[in-house]
């Protein structure tokens, strides 16, 4: 299943602030012509996850799991040629 | 900067980007760009936002720009005014033309001919305006039949539509009060960027790379080509039997001279230094979604600056790929004694064969083989990293290897293993998401599914 988060409530860019909100997370989702669930992330991993990447660069990141609930790939750089590997691979477990 | 769009105006080889600012640059020496003017934001009335822009198209001394609207910048159609400064000849100082805004409106591609102004707009389908200084904009015509626009290009009295899922739309505007849909044809993925040449479109389709189109016949135009992209292709721009993509992970060219089969000829990664500067881990990609041609010059803009490229068709070269996680390979944890290997895919995008060498790490508690490759053009090699671990703590290594591509005669990848927090191997934490149709998403339902998290923003 694939499924597209917004982490929401962050800094806006240059110090001024804003936030992704629902309103806001809706219309670009239905701009993008998204096919799959969309949603505004309510825990806070988000953070968590950059920790270990070098520098301010965090959108996408790519989180792949698998089916023992276990991360198996993170990524910030959109590579969809690995992502579709790592996919195919853990889909034939 | 954040670099969008990038066009190149052939008759006095000025170069406009639409970044976090709007600049007008002189690319009459593509080897020494200078900024006639930039840092120009929009002023917005009864909108403390000052909004750069994300297309742009010109009329004269007028270019207009658009931003689609998102959650940090409000969405309008303005533009400005290339008048010369007065303290200083040798540059410009623009006046903002009025602003548009229509309410639901978002503003995506914009185009120029015939006096008008065309511009697609999202779910509203294409708009055409007309401006006078008295009046401003104003919209004259416009046709709603379409699905998810974002770029246009007008020839004649027809427009072409890049429609997102639903592919191209080719329309008749001969009369700009009623345009009217002639055909259609879907591109796969999101068709986005496009440019035209003779009867053949060519559109930057998302995932579905680089897509040639046939639109000799407009009612019926017919997709005859189809060349994949490792990243997203964002737009294109076709000069000299040349085709140029932005997508995302790097700028590539490709001949046409035989349309339907595009050639690659080579492709440019650009990289950001990111965080400290006497950080060792590599710099990382910088995502790549503007590109404009001249010849043998191809202009970049990508999240960071634009640059300037001289296309040298005629030589074969190697061209090495790695996965973007080489910039953080993760082990995941590992106990002590015990070993985890993780394959990194080298691939050969270039012309010519590609030789890898001098592979190796820095911490002998990581080990690669082999150490070196001979790839062919078009091939791949896999590489082996090994991480065994002396103990529980934390352990990092540089992976080097050294190549015979000019472009990456070193590359460098970041390695660790058991790392602390979140990352390889690790459950995936009670994740809870709140979806736009009402509903609700845990992580408790992605078990027994592989699962993709795709983190995103807005803007």
């Amino acid at each position: 299943m694939v499924i597209g988060v917004d982490p929401g409530g962050r800094g806006g860019v240059r110090g001024e602030p804003s936030t992704d909100d629902m309103g806001g997370v809706q219309r670009f989702a239905e701009h993008l012509g998204v096919t799959y669930p969309v949603g505004v992330e309510e825990t806070a991993n988000y953070v968590e996850y950059q920790r270990n990447f070098r520098g301010n660069n965090p959108f996408p990141t790519d989180i792949i799991v698998d089916r023992d609930g276990r991360i198996a790939y993170i990524a910030r750089e959109y590579d969809p040629g690995a992502m579709t590997a790592v996919i195919d691979r853990l889909l034939k477990r | 900067m954040h670099t969008d769009e990038v066009r190149y105006r052939a008759s006095d080889s000025r170069l406009f980007q639409c970044s976090y600012t709007f600049g007008v640059m002189d690319a009459r020496d593509p080897e020494k760009i200078v900024y006639l003017a930039q840092d120009l934001k929009h002023v917005i009335p009864g909108d403390a936002r000052t909004p750069g822009c994300i297309h742009l198209a010109w009329n004269g001394d007028e270019v207009y720009t658009v931003h689609r609207g998102n959650v940090d910048n409000p969405a309008f159609l303005s533009g400005w005014e290339l008048k010369p400064d007065p303290a200083d000849p040798a540059k410009l100082k623009p006046v903002q033309l009025p602003v548009l805004q229509e309410p639901g409106v978002s503003y995506e591609g914009i185009d120029t001919a015939n006096g008008y102004i065309y511009v697609a707009e999202r779910q509203n389908g294409l708009a055409i305006y007309q401006r006078n200084a008295r009046t401003g904009f104003q919209k004259i015509g416009s046709l709603s039949d379409l699905s998810n626009s974002w770029g246009v290009r007008v020839r004649g009295t027809t427009a072409f539509v890049s429609d997102g899922l639903a592919g191209i739309a080719v329309v008749n505007v001969a009369d700009p009060k009623r345009p009217a849909l002639l055909g259609k044809v879907k591109t796969g993925g999101q068709a986005r960027g496009l440019a035209l040449q003779g009867d053949i479109a060519y559109v930057a389709a998302g995932s579905a790379g680089l897509v040639v189109v046939d639109i000799s016949v407009p009612a019926t135009p017919r997709v005859i080509g189809q060349v994949p992209t490792p990243g997203t292709a964002v737009r294109v721009d076709y000069s000299a039997g040349r085709v140029y993509v932005a997508a995302w992970n790097d700028a590539r060219v490709y001949d046409v001279s035989t349309p339907a089969t595009p050639r690659f000829i080579g492709a440019a990664r650009m990289t950001q230094v990111l965080g400290e500067a006497n950080d060792p881990r590599p710099p990382t990609t910088s995502r790549t979604l503007g590109i404009a041609a001249s010849g043998d010059v191809m202009f970049v803009g990508n999240w960071h600056n634009v640059y300037s490229y001289r296309v040298h068709p005629d030589r074969a070269a190697p061209g090495l790929v790695l996965p973007e996680e080489i910039n953080l390979v993760d082990f995941g944890p590992v106990e002590s004694g015990k070993s985890a290997s993780v394959p990194i895919e080298v691939t050969n995008q270039g012309t010519a064969p590609l030789a890898v060498f001098n592979v190796a790490t820095d911490n002998p508690q990581f080990t690669v083989e082999p150490r070196q490759a001979r790839i062919p053009a078009g091939g791949k090699a896999t590489l082996s990293v090994t991480y065994t671990a002396a103990g529980s703590a934390k352990a990092t290594g540089f992976l080097t290897m050294q190549s015979d591509d000019p472009d990456n005669a070193t590359r460098v990848g970041y390695l660790v293993g058991n790392q602390p927090g979140l990352g390889v191997g690790k459950p995936l934490p009670e994740t809870n998401v709140a979806l736009v149709d009402g509903g609700q998403w845990s992580s408790k339902e992605a078990k027994g599914q592989v699962t993709l998290l795709a983190y995103f923003a807005t803007f």
